[in-house]
């Protein structure tokens, strides 16, 4: 009971050989308002990412899955947030202010979000919006950087480049401007893709096509991808490994198989037992556990309050363990965990 | 039927009562809804006509759920929004528990909306920030002069206890509540008049994985006490299914595919309605990589110029001549089950096969 949380860089991390392309560790991130109330966004995140691997971060909005990624690229308000930790991105060490920020933010490590039609300029055209990535980042001549928009355009699957360069965002539909936004963040060949919640906002039948295409140029360009997303059958089609977090820290994480069918975390648990499946018969939905608080707790566990099998010692904060090959888990009632909700589920059928 | 003590009937009713049994709650008779659109080129300006919703028929059966999925652009929540009679229609006709609306006048129209509601997509932008929850959800009854003062205030407090919230809750103003108690509010207006029949526009759409199934649930207690009938818009197959007794496939303005909700599902017989399966994301990364995907390619077309045969044909993998040319009409496939295809039954018995066999992706298995 008096144990306390160990918090240091290593939990979930992924030592494969030649080391990852990303490794952030131990980020804190609070945001002050007014400077009266301080909200901590996130609280001593660890992730990896490999080279050709694609990570995912799940969690439900305000759990601090896109604080995170926008903190990689050190694109969180100055002003008013404070970070804290390490972030590497292949063996160099990257802080928002930092000189070489500007040299990797757009060339090395890239970022797709969530809504195509506000992440392009909508006085600018197409192609010149791309052409202005190139000029910063390259020095290649004129006729070269045209050519090459073309080809940008051509590689994520659009036709009749020509004139789709010479249009405004505003006449393309989202399915168009979301390949745009995705043939922008390849312009300066990336070695890393942040995708933020990329097909969040298209209909299912276009987000099949983008998820297609960037799992085709993975395959093509040796990408990684961060992808964060709050919907985890985005996760089951795309990832290699998954963070599930929750209020501002990961709580489980590990290879999507084992997170997605064997899950330990009860969060993780509510949240696959809490999605509807077109897999299986209908009104097999486990019954909604009520939660006694729907808000994180402050101290502690911060899912205690919602935790169908809380205990007092979820009053100290768990740590992120190993309970299984390349599987961390932060919760102290773990085989219980694992028990219980299955005997609560229920199959109404 | 439902326990509609408040409810109140129109003051002329033509046609029959129709009560119980087999007649429908609502009947939708070739609705026809378009939108006029400016467009310009240049200096000139030219009018054209947006047609949202073509020429759907469609019955709504009491106590029942009908599923209306699309995607965008589809016109379901035109539709949706025509049947309530928010939106003008161009032709064809609504009959709301045996009465035709099409005929009624402003203050007969007043009358029966009591009986019919909507549930709003965005909780955040469909309650007035200015009102408290009480005075939300006692509008409508003010809007229909029901009761006296006392007699709402003691209904605001029944409606908060039935979806969920507290009394406590009746003070605060909506930027004090969450996404999921915002729309528990919009769901207690909607029912603040005794509805029969509600309009449930993509009411899951914008919150969470978790508050979505509360929500889910709360609509289908709701349907059981009150003996509700809802028309469930969304994009989302899954949930759909989940609510849903029947549901209906719109695409392009067009009810492509109309059947009972685990039919559908088991035995889906139009190419738009196996793709929009194959595409949803199931998460399981075994079940999801190993299952037969069929991605469309392109996208659906504007609405400006709906084509002339099947809506569909332009994204088709089993396109023939035939559907370039020729509209499919909606016709019963088996008992229950109806589909909009020149070539169902031999795309399900395996006999007609996709022009492009690329765009059907194979699994693993």
């Amino acid at each position: 009971m008096t144990s306390v949380a160990p918090v240091g860089p290593g939990p979930g991390i992924n030592d494969d050989a030649g080391g990852p392309l990303l490794r952030i560790s131990d980020l804190h991130v609070s945001f002050h308002s007014g400077g009266r109330e301080t909200v901590a966004a996130l609280r001593g995140v660890s992730l990896d990412v490999a080279a050709r691997e694609t990570v995912a971060i799940v969690g439900e909005s305000g759990s601090g899955k896109s604080t995170a990624a926008l903190s990689v690229l050190g694109l969180l308000p100055r002003q008013r947030s404070s970070t804290t930790g390490r972030i590497v991105f292949a063996g160099r060490p990257l802080s928002a202010d930092s000189p070489q920020m500007r040299k990797v933010r757009g060339a090395e490590v890239a970022m797709v979000f969530q809504d195509p039609m506000t992440a392009l300029n909508p006085t600018l055209r197409v192609g010149h919006q791309i052409a202005m990535a190139l000029r910063a980042h390259t020095d290649l001549p004129r006729p070269a950087i045209r050519r090459k928009v073309l080809e940008l355009l051509t590689t994520v699957g659009l036709t009749d480049v020509a004139n789709l360069a010479a249009a405004y965002p505003h006449s393309l539909s989202g399915g168009m401007s979301q390949r745009v936004v995705i043939a922008l963040a390849l312009s300066c060949s990336p070695r890393l893709l942040i995708a933020d919640e990329p097909t969040t906002a298209l209909d299912v039948t276009i987000q099949a096509q983008i998820l297609q295409l960037l799992q085709q140029l993975q395959a093509d360009l040796g990408l990684s991808i961060l992808l964060i997303t709050h919907d985890l059958g985005v996760v089951a089609e795309m990832a290699n490994r998954v963070f599930v977090m929750y209020s501002g820290k990961i709580v489980e994480s590990g290879s999507v198989g084992q997170v997605l069918t064997a899950p330990e975390h009860p969060y993780t648990q509510a949240l696959l037992e809490a999605m509807p499946r077109l897999d299986r018969p209908r009104g097999t939905r486990a019954p909604r556990r009520d939660a006694r608080s729907r808000r994180p707790s402050p101290t502690g566990c911060s899912y205690q309050g919602r935790c169908p099998i809380s205990t007092e010692q979820c009053a100290i904060e768990p740590a992120l363990l190993p309970v299984g090959e390349a599987h961390w888990l932060a919760c102290w009632n773990r085989g219980v965990a694992s028990d219980r909700p299955s005997s609560m589920e229920s199959t109404d059928g | 039927m439902a326990e509609s003590t408040t409810r109140g009937r129109p003051d002329h009713n033509d046609g029959p009562g129709g009560h119980l049994g087999t007649e429908p709650l609502v009947r939708v008779d070739h609705l026809r809804v378009e939108y006029p659109v400016n467009i310009r080129r240049g200096w000139r300006t030219t009018r054209r006509t947006l047609q949202a919703v073509a020429d759907v028929s469609l019955d709504i059966a009491g106590h029942r759920t009908l599923g209306l999925v699309g995607e965008s652009g589809s016109g379901k929540s035109t539709l949706g929004r025509a049947i309530i009679q928010l939106q003008p229609i161009a032709s064809g006709s609504v009959t709301f528990d045996g009465i035709d609306l099409s005929g009624l006048s402003y203050h007969q129209m007043r009358a029966v909306r009591r009986g019919m509601q909507i549930v709003f997509q965005d909780p955040y932008s469909s309650l007035n920030r200015r009102m408290t929850v009480s005075q939300l959800i006692e509008r409508p009854l003010r809007i229909q002069r029901v009761g006296s003062a006392a007699s709402r205030a003691k209904r605001v407090t029944e409606l908060l206890d039935l979806v969920g919230l507290g009394t406590s809750m009746a003070g605060r103003y909506p930027i004090e509540l969450s996404g999921g108690q915002r729309q528990r509010v919009g769901i207690a207006r909607a029912l603040s008049t005794s509805p029969k029949f509600i309009v449930c526009d993509e009411p899951i759409s914008a919150l969470d994985v978790s508050i979505q199934a509360q929500i889910t649930d709360l609509l289908v207690s709701i349907q059981q006490e009150l003996g509700l009938t809802y028309l469930f818009i969304a994009h989302d197959l899954a949930a759909v299914r989940s609510i849903s007794h029947e549901v209906a496939v719109m695409y392009l303005g067009t009810i492509v595919e109309l059947a009972d909700a685990d039919e559908l599902f088991r035995r889906r017989l139009h190419p738009y309605t196996k793709a929009l399966i194959s595409a949803a994301p199931i998460p399981d990364p075994a079940v999801q990589r190993s299952r037969e995907r069929i991605v469309l390619t392109g996208e659906q077309p504007s609405r400006l110029d709906v084509p002339v045969g099947c809506v569909f044909a332009s994204r088709c993998p089993f396109r023939r001549e035939l559907c370039l040319h020729e509209p499919p009409p909606l016709l019963t496939a088996r008992d229950g089950h109806r589909v909009a295809c020149h070539f169902w039954s031999e795309i399900e018995n395996g006999t007609h096969l996709p022009e492009t066999e690329p765009q059907l992706q194979e699994g693993l298995r």
